[in-house]
């Protein structure tokens, strides 16, 4: 039977967006081959056209603010490389500029630059899956794709654990703050800041595991005669991109195994 | 066979694992269909343990020893859990930790419950507006549960329990995040309430002296009174510390009696009380 999920709310049905209409196992598949495409060379032009076509992705969907969080991070963290690997990169061998007298080298600095972009190929393409995909619509596709509502649960379930641990980290950090235990201004600080409260953050997250764990088991969602929500989201093109992008992986895997096996 | 419409709790007693006292001790009561029961008592009084056995959470989820016997409309939950459960609406003393999290609105929510149970399509989009106007969340049906005050959630988790028609509702302090509008909306809805019964732990004693019809006070495990809330509040011992309904205080300070002696402890008695006194 079909559960009109909008018909129940009530809401008007409004003109589906581009990105509404790829169902999440595409842009699950589309994060795996864009990541191997990323692994399967070192050329950087590759590498810019891949970042290139993830951003145009974020761009025309939706952009969030954790997004520019998640990217923020991460050029930090591809900057220190950079520094890092163009000081001493252990194959280091033609200068390419120096800064007081400090010399930065070639080989080092497109290494980083290498992994920078893998990086950033998954980031872009895992926050154009999660700005466009929301839970409720993964376990709903998982569950009508033929998962028991189980099984699904335990996999939404996953996915849940960190946003939830974040969710209660800010929570025990704006009340260390208004009590004035937590001034936060230096980076040190912040770390300084979240290692005595890991062990509860982590205790009072399983607490709120074990309570939903609870309640779905009151609210019968392992009933047999469960209902298998068909959702009124019409996909486009799902079977043939299906195909298309996991063919796409297996010779991408193919590929690389192929060129390790003949040292190329 | 005659159906049995009571609900019997027979020398209970509950221990969690770990714990040398027992979190309830030799409770003994019974119930008749369409009653509201308000559970009393302080903190760790075995509130909430009660509440978790009359769910079934206790054994079936969370283990416990469990000495005695207790079954509801004639079941117990070792007789069949899926029946036992589908019997009672549950709102847990955490109402965000009751969200299913897989709901972008809070009609899918609600609706949540019914799609367990195999209800059809048209019976669910009846129920949730039905359910949501019950609980005022009518205009909340299309917003993202997280987005509701913690009052509202209360609310929702109040309307998943009650959307699948449960013939027991057991709910552990529900108006804790209340606004008080909420609450009176949510007394006044209870006092509407038929043919279900109702357990409710709260420390709303003016609005529960309105709507309750039995009234069980919990002290360290023990059920140390259980009746009508104008018998137990006016022989409230002091070692309970729990305060007596407001109406029964502004009584006695104006000496305002039953035609029994007692004191008042709702609207009706006070009125009742102060045609005596005239």
């Amino acid at each position: 039977m079909m559960t009109d999920q909008t018909l129940i709310s009530g809401a008007p049905r409004v003109k589906l967006k581009w990105y509404q209409v790829i169902d999440p196992i595409t842009k699950l598949l589309l994060i795996l081959d864009m990541t191997l495409l990323s692994f399967a060379s070192t050329n950087l032009l590759l590498q810019a056209g891949l970042i290139l076509v993830a951003t145009l992705l974020l761009l025309f969907s939706k952009l969030s603010s954790t997004t520019f969080k998640a990217l923020g991070f991460s050029l930090f963290l591809i900057g220190t490389m950079l520094i890092i690997q163009g000081l001493f990169y252990s194959r280091n061998q033609t200068v390419l500029f120096s800064v007081l007298g400090v010399s930065f080298y070639k080989e080092g600095l497109i290494y980083a630059t290498t992994l920078g972009c893998r990086v950033l190929v998954i980031i872009l393409t895992s926050g154009f899956f999660m700005v466009t995909t929301s839970i409720s619509e993964n376990a709903a596709y998982l569950e009508l794709s033929g998962l028991s509502y189980k099984t699904v649960y335990v996999l939404m379930s996953v996915c849940y654990i960190l946003p939830e641990m974040m969710r209660n980290m800010r929570k025990i950090q704006q009340a260390q703050k208004v009590r004035g235990t937590n001034p936060q201004k230096t980076l040190i600080q912040k770390l300084k800041s979240v290692l005595p409260v890991l062990i509860p953050l982590v205790i009072k997250t399983l607490d709120q595991s074990m309570a939903r764990s609870i309640s779905l088991q009151l609210r019968g969602f392992d009933n047999p005669n469960r209902t298998v929500r068909t959702s009124q989201r019409v996909y486009r093109l799902s079977r043939t991109l299906h195909i298309g992008l996991t063919g796409l992986a297996i010779l991408l895997i193919g590929w690389k195994i192929w060129s390790k096996i003949n040292g190329l | 066979m005659v159906e049995d419409k009571r609900i019997v709790i027979e020398n209970l007693t509950t221990r969690y694992p770990g714990t040398e006292q027992p979190q309830l001790r030799q409770i003994n009561a019974e119930v008749h269909t369409g009653q509201v029961v308000g559970i009393i008592g302080n903190s760790h009084s075995g509130k909430s343990t009660l509440c978790r056995v009359l769910a079934g959470v206790i054994p079936k989820i969370v283990s416990a020893e469990i000495e005695g016997d207790w079954h509801m409309l004639g079941r117990r939950v070792s007789d069949g859990w899926r029946a036992y459960n589908a019997m009672t609406g549950v709102v847990l003393q955490n109402p965000a930790g009751q969200l299913s999290g897989l709901a972008d609105t809070v009609a899918d929510e609600i609706a949540f419950d019914l799609i367990n149970q195999g209800m059809a399509e048209g019976l669910i989009q009846k129920r949730v507006v039905e359910v949501a106007t019950q609980m005022g969340l009518i205009e909340q049906l299309n917003l993202r549960p997280e987005s509701l005050s913690g009052g509202q959630i209360q609310r929702l988790a109040i309307a998943t329990a009650i959307a699948a028609n449960p013939a027991v509702l057991i709910m552990d302090d529900p108006t804790s995040e209340m606004d008080p509008l909420g609450r009176r909306q949510f007394f006044q809805w209870l006092a509407q309430v038929k043919e279900t019964n109702v357990f409710i732990v709260t420390s709303e004693i003016d609005d529960l002296c309105e709507v309750g019809d039995v009234v069980w006070v919990l002290n360290e495990g023990q059920m140390v009174a259980q009746g009508r809330p104008g018998e137990v509040f006016n022989h409230l011992a002091a070692d309970w510390q729990i305060p007596a309904p407001t109406i029964q205080q502004l009584a006695q300070k104006m000496d305002w009696h039953l035609a029994d002696g007692r004191y008042p402890v709702n609207d009706a008695e006070l009125k009742e009380a102060r045609y005596v006194h005239n």
